[in-house]
């Protein structure tokens, strides 16, 4: 374990050493709340849309930026240079988790994120567009809970996304591919809520809504206290299934190294 | 010759490209998709709120890919080349072009000339012109010349401004994040300018002209009040454009003479 | 008139400071310092048309900035440089078309495309008219054994082929003068062989200039009958390879194995320069007498096992000049 540890913390001293780098991603994640913030005051006002109010929309923007610094999506890129250099053989050979190191890599990554980005841009977005509380302590836990499950999740996809480069295509164009797909059904920029409804049922069928939508969705309460356990559950199953997918890619790609010798 | 090189030079990208056909031809396939993304979350939008700012989505369709479009032809001359200068620097391979008997600037952005931003170019051109058949706008010839103007010099705009990022890697500094930033900002003229406050209009208008390259012109082009600036200001946009390119060319080269040494 | 003048240039860098561990990390936010280092030093030189001379000396010695001085690619910090009767980087453009470039680590031809590619755009950038070309080209491809892969993506080429490309290329445009950063590095012993022949024959029948740098001795016996060694920036040696052995020829190092621990060795002209247990290494100095005259003055005294005595080959010449230079600092 204090190997893996030791893995984040070169991680996050790797991002330390860029320095100005810092106020420009701030001043970014400043901008994209910003511009998100003045859409929703454009077409909701001071009233509210569904029940949604401004206020309720500037602070579902805010975590969904600040979510967008935390996710592992570093690893695809990671994994892919590897396994066409043929340096994974080296990585193999290590007395270690090839995919734990790479999880507690970016995680040194994300607490890099959450100490130089997210917590800054907390308290600028706080000062600057005002936040609403959580809806209860109840919806504050579960979005903990949930904020976990979409880390993970993203690491899955990420790795997922990788692996599947290896045989199929580039990974450059999965990357693509798989950002066109984010972009609608996360749901970061327009919550699921305001989709119409055949559009929903897609997004419920996919993973990527455990990215950005439900997070928020808890925070603010617009899921009842009632669905909570079945939402986290599900975001569970989710899990279980990429990491059994995952593992079934992983052990191929590994004997298909093996096969062609790197 | 500078143009017979530039063809020269295409023709060899052309013929790379070539070699791995079918990663290339998936690439631009996996674009598309992207971008059809933020077309479709746009249009999820629109459909939930029928109009952002009292533009419809035909007419944000048209802003936006004006945006698009510009961006892709003034990317292909800029952004991967200006991306990659600070590694080249890095690993003095930047060396090996400076002992061509070529302007060092023609050569960086020719030899990179990408390709790929067909797939922009074909999402954007078409929505684009979906958008107009869509406005039924009755448009005469010089409007479309005026349209021709406009994408070359918000293509310029945007060419100007990542060259300007680019020539920082000469001056040992990271240029990446100053890239993501600028596409966040770039963000801002995906929707009507008049959305955000005063100093974000001024921003863009001044600091960072990124208004010019779609969000003016599409006013004009489609009778919108735009707040800020008279009619006969639509002939800012070209000239926008060539300031634009103009400064970001000769920062560019005073970079590469700082690289080189001369007096510092 | 010499090709190449080199005047008390000097050329200066500064380094951005960086600091260790997290906390220098988060202290390198805030903070922008560096120190100015100097890569050359009031260097003095001149080369004439038609030499081929050795560039070398230990790493960080500066030998790649005077390079890319010479070629153009820097500005120096102070002095005069004139390569052609120009200055480089006033006149690099022009210089460029008569000088030809090759750095050892850097490539400059299209990874994907066929070697052919590669010089058809040089061809045109360098304005080469079609006979020239197809002289140099002749020329290149039989001395260097290119044919067999001219029509191979570059990718495809071992290092060695890669560099043969590379130097052909250089050439291609009748330059006057060739630059050659490392030519030979990381190159198989056969690969080096070719190199050195063909630049060889490119010095002594094109009359062409070459400077080029290395780490291999052996390039320098084989191509080069003049070197220039610098060090820390600065001039150390600029003469004849035969010079140079003579002048450090006088001092020998042995190596004497003994049988039992001898003690002081107090013989006029012998300095113990290491020790390894029982295996000692000794510079002799042989002003007067010979180094065998020596070793029989210590075998006298103590049981020796064995003696070794170095040769003076060019590679241990230059070690014995870079371990001089490091006893003097």
């Amino acid at each position: 374990m204090r190997t893996y540890i030791s893995f984040s913390a070169k991680a996050f001293s790797k991002q330390l050493a860029y320095r100005s780098e810092v106020w420009l991603r701030l001043l970014g994640n400043f901008v994209t709340i910003l511009i998100q913030a003045e859409i929703w005051r454009a077409v909701i006002g001071h009233g509210h849309v569904e029940g949604i109010t401004v206020e309720q929309m500037i602070t579902y923007s805010i975590i969904n930026t600040l979510l967008m610094s935390l996710l592992l999506h570093g690893i695809s890129g990671k994994v892919d240079e590897s396994l066409k250099s043929g340096s994974i053989a080296s990585e193999l050979i290590k007395p270690i988790s090839y995919p734990l190191f790479l999880l507690f890599d970016e995680l040194g990554n994300t607490i890099y994120q959450l100490l130089f980005t997210v917590f800054p841009t907390f308290i600028i977005a706080l000062f600057f567009f005002g936040m609403v509380p959580p809806a209860s302590l109840t919806h504050f836990l579960v979005f903990l809970i949930a904020l976990l499950i979409a880390l993970i999740i993203s690491f899955l996809i990420g790795y997922l996304i990788s692996l599947l480069a290896f045989w199929f295509m580039n990974h450059f164009a999965l990357s693509w591919m798989l950002r066109g797909f984010i972009t609608i059904f996360s749901g970061t920029f327009l919550p699921i809520w305001f989709f119409p409804s055949s559009w929903v049922t897609v997004a419920n069928l996919l993973p990527f809504q455990y990215m950005g939508y439900i997070p928020a969705a808890i925070y603010l309460g617009s899921i009842p206290v009632q669905e909570l356990f079945m939402i986290i559950v599900a975001g569970g199953g989710w899990i279980v299934g990429l990491l059994i997918l995952v593992q079934l890619l992983w052990t191929r790609a590994v004997r298909r190294l093996v096969v062609q010798g790197g | 010759m500078t143009f017979r090189l530039f063809g020269k030079l295409v023709r060899l990208l052309l013929k790379e490209r070539m070699e791995y056909r079918g990663d290339f031809i998936l690439s631009i396939f996996s674009q598309i998709v992207a971008y059809a993304g933020d077309y479709i979350v746009i249009w999820l939008f629109i459909k939930k709120f029928n109009t952002i700012a009292g533009w419809t989505w035909p007419e944000i369709a048209f802003l936006y890919s004006l945006g698009l479009i510009t961006y892709a032809l003034g990317a292909s001359f800029s952004f991967v080349q200006m991306r990659e200068l600070e590694n080249q620097v890095k690993k003095g391979t930047f060396d090996s072009l400076l002992i061509k008997p070529v302007n060092p600037y023609f050569y960086v952005i020719s030899r990179g000339f990408n390709l790929a931003y067909i797939a922009h170019i074909s999402i954007s051109g078409c929505v684009l012109i979906w958008a107009m058949i869509e406005l039924n706008m009755n448009w005469t010839i010089s409007d479309y010349l005026y349209l021709i103007l406009v994408i070359i010099s918000g293509a310029m705009i945007q060419a100007g401004i990542l060259t300007v990022i680019g020539a920082f890697s000469f001056i040992w500094v990271r240029t990446n994040f100053m890239f993501t930033l600028f596409f966040r900002l770039k963000d801002f003229i995906s929707y009507p300018l008049p959305i955000f406050g005063t100093f974000i209009q001024i921003l863009l208008t001044v600091v960072i002209p990124l208004a010019f390259v779609n969000y003016y012109p599409a006013s004009y082009l489609m009778s919108h009040d735009t707040v800020m600036l008279p009619i006969w200001a639509k002939w800012f946009v070209p000239l926008v454009g060539l300031l634009c390119y103009w400064a970001g060319y000769r920062f560019w080269m005073f970079g590469a003479n700082k690289y080189q040494g001369a007096g510092g | 008139m010499s090709i190449i003048s080199v005047d008390g240039l000097t050329r200066t860098y500064r380094q951005y400071r960086r600091f260790p561990g997290v906390m220098g990390s988060i202290r390198s936010l805030f903070t922008r310092e560096y120190t100015e280092e100097t890569a050359v030093r009031e260097l003095t030189f001149s080369i004439q048309e038609g030499e081929a001379v050795g560039y070398l000396g230990p790493n960080g010695a500066g030998k790649s900035t005077m390079i890319k001085m010479m070629s153009g690619i820097l500005v120096p910090s102070s002095g005069e440089l004139h390569v052609l009767g120009q200055v480089p980087h006033q006149a690099r453009k022009e210089n460029s078309m008569q000088i030809g470039v090759v750095f050892g680590q850097r490539s400059q031809l299209w990874w994907d495309l066929p070697v052919k590619d590669s010089f058809d755009l040089h061809k045109y950038i360098y304005k080469i008219p079609d006979a020239t070309f197809e002289k140099n080209l002749t020329f290149c491809l039989e001395m260097l054994a290119i044919k067999d892969f001219i029509e191979k993506p570059v990718r495809q080429l071992s290092l060695g082929q890669r560099m043969r490309v590379e130097i052909a290329m250089a050439l291609l445009h009748d330059p006057k003068i060739l630059f050659l950063d490392e030519p030979t590095i990381g190159l198989d012993v056969m690969a080096k062989d070719q190199i050195r022949q063909f630049l060889r024959t490119v010095n002594r029948e094109k009359k062409v200039t070459i400077v080029l740098t290395t780490h291999d001795m052996k390039d320098i016996e084989e191509i080069c009958p003049r070197m220039i060694v610098v060090n820390k920036g600065e001039l150390v040696y600029d003469g004849s390879v035969a010079k140079l052995r003579e002048k450090l020829g006088n001092e020998r190092q042995v190596v004497i194995e003994f049988r039992e621990e001898p003690g002081i060795i107090d013989v006029q002209g012998v300095t113990l320069l290491q020790e390894e247990g029982l295996r000692k290494t000794f510079l002799f100095t042989r002003n007067e007498s010979s180094v065998f005259e020596l070793v029989s003055q210590i075998a006298a005294k103590h049981y020796v096992e064995d003696v070794s005595i170095e040769h003076t080959d060019i590679e241990s010449v230059i070690r014995r000049l870079y371990q001089q230079l490091a006893a003097n600092q």
